[in-house]
């Protein structure tokens, strides 16, 4: 006990020096926080948006359409079979679910083409999944008839404005060439690039016609209750087809949104670049400080030594001291975190500013983003910093105290 | 019996490839309650021999017998640190207290470490040994609050305060003006006359070895001289 209080005294030593220190602590954990927060805040907006936007939190279709998904193929459809959905329905217990029929086109305004992503919806339908009309810029989402919506991007890219006539051409399931011509109802700002600049939604039934195809779809798409639950009830589902030896198959959020997990995951090793460098901070500010110590005190550790001391005894001063640094550099690092992440959450920082309205990088996230708080991080980092300090100082503050305790004495 | 018998010491220091004796083969005894006084020239090996009995230094050859029993080169380096802990006082030159300790506290250490009585025991104890050295209401200064000779004080209070069976002082009054000296120099005749602590001091000041009540001469890592009594003959 005496010790420990020795060790919280020292700090007092060099007021300046602990402070210097603690700050660079401080400082590390600040980035740390607020990067932190940074990727928690993207994280939840991008697979927010993803959902509201384009997977939902569950979707069902043909097994082998899920191996070919990305070329979005005429073959392995989904026959509609209203029985089939009624019984999925029982299991889920949702009322809201859509069909999408979705096909490669190219998109033509008299001029030039473009390759683009068409996607059948039923708009009274999709809106109980998806929140696509929430981002109409200009003009209104279609109810039915020769109408399409694009987003702001396609728009802009082709020149084209409400009112006017777009041009789809694609190749029906027979692989003969079709054409769409329909009118331009609406144009989309949603906060996800893919949909503003590759995406375009006609009505299902025009697609279905269009493509020769009858009433089939790629897939079908639910809303839960709770997006927590898309596992289990993908499970329910998947033991239901497998029952009936249907080759449907469902798929959860976490399944559908893979490559922006894994997005997601690359994010995070930003994360540990930034646990690197508060290791790396706290490590040569606890290492210097404690070796000045050591070298300061070199009479002390003699005396200590002369009275009867031991090795570990005076190493556990140091390490105290050291642990008392990373406290207080724990501590303002947290308080100073803590601001910098209220602020980010309230007021947000604007991607659109800093890459002026250029891109998000491929990311589904709206021009801002916000910053989300997750108070396990928190208490992680304020013990990580605590930790460090002490690890760090435990190699020097060995060396310190088995100096020969003559040599220490006598300063020699 | 003898509290120190030392028994042909050497210590050879290695300095790349010259060997440099700093003792050459001492032998002595050193009786319960000595006011003993080791002095000669700078380089003479008093520091080197003061270092070897407590237990800071290893003798490269030769052992220290404590108290008829304990051979001091059979111990572990922690043993060592026990035995200095229970055993042992030390006053530096340089009084070498902690400056963010007040002068209670940095007595207060010497004892905390040991921990075999109560606080309220311990609290009596430490303001007694201050009182005993004349620093009764100077408990909470810290050293930069004190003279030197205040905190050779303080240095000699810690060194008494667990009743240590032996006190080495290494020129503790190196650093005072000779009122001063002759001050602390009274307290611990004091203390050795009251507690009957066994006292070792180094010095060549000669104004300390008129306290001596026995003298032992070293030059060259060697005793050429040992003389007890009341009215030695103190070189000048």
């Amino acid at each position: 006990m005496f010790l420990t209080k020795l060790a919280i005294k020292n700090l007092t030593r060099h007021k300046r020096r602990t402070i210097i220190t603690a700050l660079v602590i401080s400082f590390g954990i600040f980035i740390f926080l607020v990067s932190d927060s940074l990727m928690v805040g993207m994280r939840d907006l991008t697979l927010n948006n993803s959902i509201n936007l384009q997977t939902g939190h569950l979707q069902v279709m043909n097994e082998e359409y899920w191996d070919e998904k990305e070329e979005l193929p005429m073959d392995n459809l989904i026959e509609q079979n209203p029985a089939i959905l009624e019984q999925i329905n029982n299991i889920i217990n949702t009322d809201n679910y859509t069909s999408r029929l979705q096909f490669s086109a190219s998109i033509n305004n008299g001029r030039e083409e473009f390759p683009i992503n068409a996607i059948g919806i039923d708009p009274e339908k999709d809106k109980k999944v998806f929140n696509l009309e929430e981002y109409i810029l200009e003009g209104e989402m279609f109810t039915e008839g020769q109408n399409v919506v694009i987003g702001k991007g396609l728009a802009n890219l082709m020149g084209f404005s409400v009112g006017d006539y777009v041009t789809l051409l694609f190749r029906t399931k027979e692989g003969t060439f079709n054409t769409i011509d329909a009118q331009l109802t609406g144009v989309l700002d949603a906060p996800h690039p893919e949909i503003n600049e590759f995406h375009v939604y006609l009505p299902l039934d025009l697609a279905q016609d269009s493509l020769n195809i009858g009433n089939k779809v790629s897939r079908y798409l639910f809303r839960l209750d709770n997006r927590d639950n898309s596992i289990e009830v993908s499970n329910k589902l998947n033991t239901f087809f497998n029952d009936r030896g249907s080759n449907l198959q469902a798929y959860n959020w976490e399944q559908l949104s893979q490559e922006l997990l894994a997005m997601i995951q690359q994010g995070n090793i930003e994360n540990l670049v930034m646990l690197f460098i508060i290791i790396i901070l706290a490590t040569v500010g606890v290492i210097n400080t404690v070796i000045l110590s050591a070298l300061e005190r070199l009479e002390e550790i003699g005396m200590m030594k002369a009275l009867g001391l031991k090795v570990r005894e005076i190493v556990y001063v140091f390490v105290i001291e050291s642990a008392g640094i990373g406290f207080i550099g724990s501590v303002f690092g947290v308080l100073l975190g803590g601001i910098g992440v209220y602020l980010m959450s309230t007021f947000g920082i604007s991607i659109s500013t800093m890459t002026e309205g250029q891109t998000t990088f491929g990311i589904p996230i709206a021009d801002k983003i916000y910053g989300g708080w997750e108070i396990n991080t928190f208490i992680f980092i304020f013990f990580f910093g605590i930790i460090i300090s002490i690890l760090a100082s435990i190699l020097p503050a060995r060396w310190g105290a088995k100096k020969d305790p003559v040599k220490a004495i006598y300063h020699k | 019996m003898a509290l120190l018998k030392l028994d042909d010491i050497k210590k050879v220091y290695h300095q790349g490839k010259i060997d440099v004796p700093a003792i050459r083969g001492i032998s002595l005894e050193i009786e319960k309650g000595e006011f003993t006084t080791i002095f000669g020239p700078s380089g003479s090996g008093k520091t080197t021999l003061l270092n070897i009995i407590g237990c800071l230094d290893k003798p490269s050859s030769g052992d220290i017998t404590y108290d008829g029993q304990k051979k001091l080169s059979e111990l572990s380096k922690n043993e060592l640190s026990d035995f200095r802990r229970y055993n042992l006082g030390f006053i530096f030159q340089g009084h070498n207290l902690i400056p963010v300790l007040t002068a209670f506290e940095n007595v207060e250490f010497a004892i905390r470490i040991i921990d075999e009585i109560t606080k309220k025991e311990r609290r009596k104890k430490v303001l007694d040994i201050l009182e005993s050295v004349g620093l009764k209401g100077l408990e909470n200064r810290k050293p930069n609050e004190l003279s030197g000779g205040q905190k050779q004080r303080v240095a000699i209070a810690r060194a008494l305060v667990k009743n240590p069976k032996l006190v080495l002082a290494d020129e503790p009054t190196a650093n005072l003006d000779s009122e001063t000296s002759e001050e602390v120099l009274d307290i611990m005749l004091k203390m050795n006359e009251k507690l009957g602590t066994t006292f070792i001091f180094s010095t060549h000041d000669p104004q300390v070895m008129k306290y001596a009540r026995r003298l032992i001469e070293i030059r060259d890592g060697k005793v050429t001289h040992d003389e007890q009594g009341e009215d030695l003959d103190v070189p000048h």
